[in-house]
């Protein structure tokens, strides 16, 4: 008899399904900031032009401490994942 | 300042130390605070005796190449104060008399038989390396951007700021047009005045209310920043806590199968004790 783990299973689906869907988002997002981005209607790239300066105007350093955290929690994940391969 | 343009060397030198290193800020010089007196009468001295030297069509030609908003009536000293905050060192479009006049401002001694391209040279050679590497960087940045906001069109003829405008008085005009025709005229000037002042008014609220709806939208844009993050960071604790499990669960089941070859062994031997 195959030796059969149920949550090996679960992991290896749950890999697949949420890697799909991460795909399929970010696929998404990108085409429409893609066609965003390019639309030459005058209203359109008023508000692209717009939205590069506001994206310009704002301090970073007013999220550091929660891009900090993100940091911290990401080397956290990787040392997890990685510890699975030990 | 402006009446300084004619003041004796007498009158410069009883100014105030602080009077004296804001005029030399207005013709263009580099000066501090610390700069002693003495140095400081000295080279306002000389930047006067350069600005009457420098012929003021030249300072104008500098100006329509830097695009620098000015007034044509505009005197020597207010254009000095204007070039000298140009960093420009493409002379692509200023002429031979605008170049050297530049060259002046900037502290070079240019001498007739100068040809323009040692000039520009000796310009170039005048920024440092540091403010060179800022400009390219900044021209790079500049390109980039400019490239996604605007669109790449030919930029319009220069024109100068309009002048200012002094309206004739009442006498003047019933000289000019008669006394009906006069006073129609300054009470037509008084409306016109009335309706330009109503007009920068309802601007200005324009521009207040332009300005509050920014600061929302930057508000919000914060706001939206912030819960952008707080989700990263709730998908990767989630994603944390399943690692962990995940990790937990992979160690058990190893400790387990390390465990299982011993297990019929010690039944065996419970076996025969018994």
């Amino acid at each position: 008899m195959p030796d059969f783990d149920l949550f090996d299973f679960y992991r290896f689906i749950l890999t697949v399904l949420v890697a799909s869907y991460t795909v399929v988002k970010l696929a998404c997002f990108m085409w429409r900031w893609q066609s965003f981005g390019v639309d030459d209607p005058r209203g359109v790239g008023l508000l692209r032009r717009y939205l590069i300066v506001q994206l310009l105007r704002t301090r970073l350093r007013r999220f550091m401490p929660d891009v900090a955290v993100i940091g911290i929690l990401l080397i956290v994940l990787l040392l997890l994942i990685g510890a699975h391969w030990r | 300042m402006g009446e300084l343009t004619d003041s004796s060397s007498t009158s410069l030198s009883e100014l105030p130390h602080d009077t004296l290193v804001a005029y030399a800020g207005e013709l263009g010089l580099d000066v501090s605070e610390e700069t002693p007196r003495g140095e400081l009468l000295r080279i306002i001295r000389e930047r006067q005796e350069l600005l009457v030297g420098l012929d003021r069509d030249a300072l104008l030609d500098v100006v329509v190449w830097a695009r620098l908003p000015v007034r044509r009536s505009a005197s020597k000293e207010t254009l000095a104060s204007h070039i000298a905050r140009v960093n420009k060192v493409s002379f692509e479009g200023l002429s031979d008399r605008g170049l050297r006049a530049l060259a002046g401002l900037r502290g070079l001694e240019i001498k007739p038989r100068d040809t323009r391209a040692s000039i520009e040279m000796r310009l170039r050679h005048l920024e440092g390396f540091w403010p060179k590497v800022r400009r390219r960087r900044r021209a790079v940045m500049g390109w980039l951007i400019a490239r996604v906001v605007e669109r790449s069109e030919e930029p319009d003829d220069y024109r100068f700021l309009p002048e200012q405008e002094n309206g004739l008085s009442l006498k003047e005009h019933i000289a000019e047009s008669g006394v009906v025709g006069g006073i129609a005229q300054k009470l037509r000037g008084v409306a016109d005045q009335y309706v330009a002042e109503k007009l920068d008014e309802i601007e200005r609220r324009i521009d207040r209310k332009l300005d509050e709806i920014d600061s929302r939208l930057a508000e919000w844009r914060d706001r939206e920043v912030s819960n952008r993050l707080r989700i990263v960071k709730i998908t990767l604790l989630t994603a944390i806590v399943v690692a962990a499990i995940s990790l937990g669960y992979d160690c058990v089941r190893e400790r387990m199968i390390r465990h299982q070859p011993d297990l019929p062994s010690t039944t065996a031997a419970e076996e025969s004790s018994d």
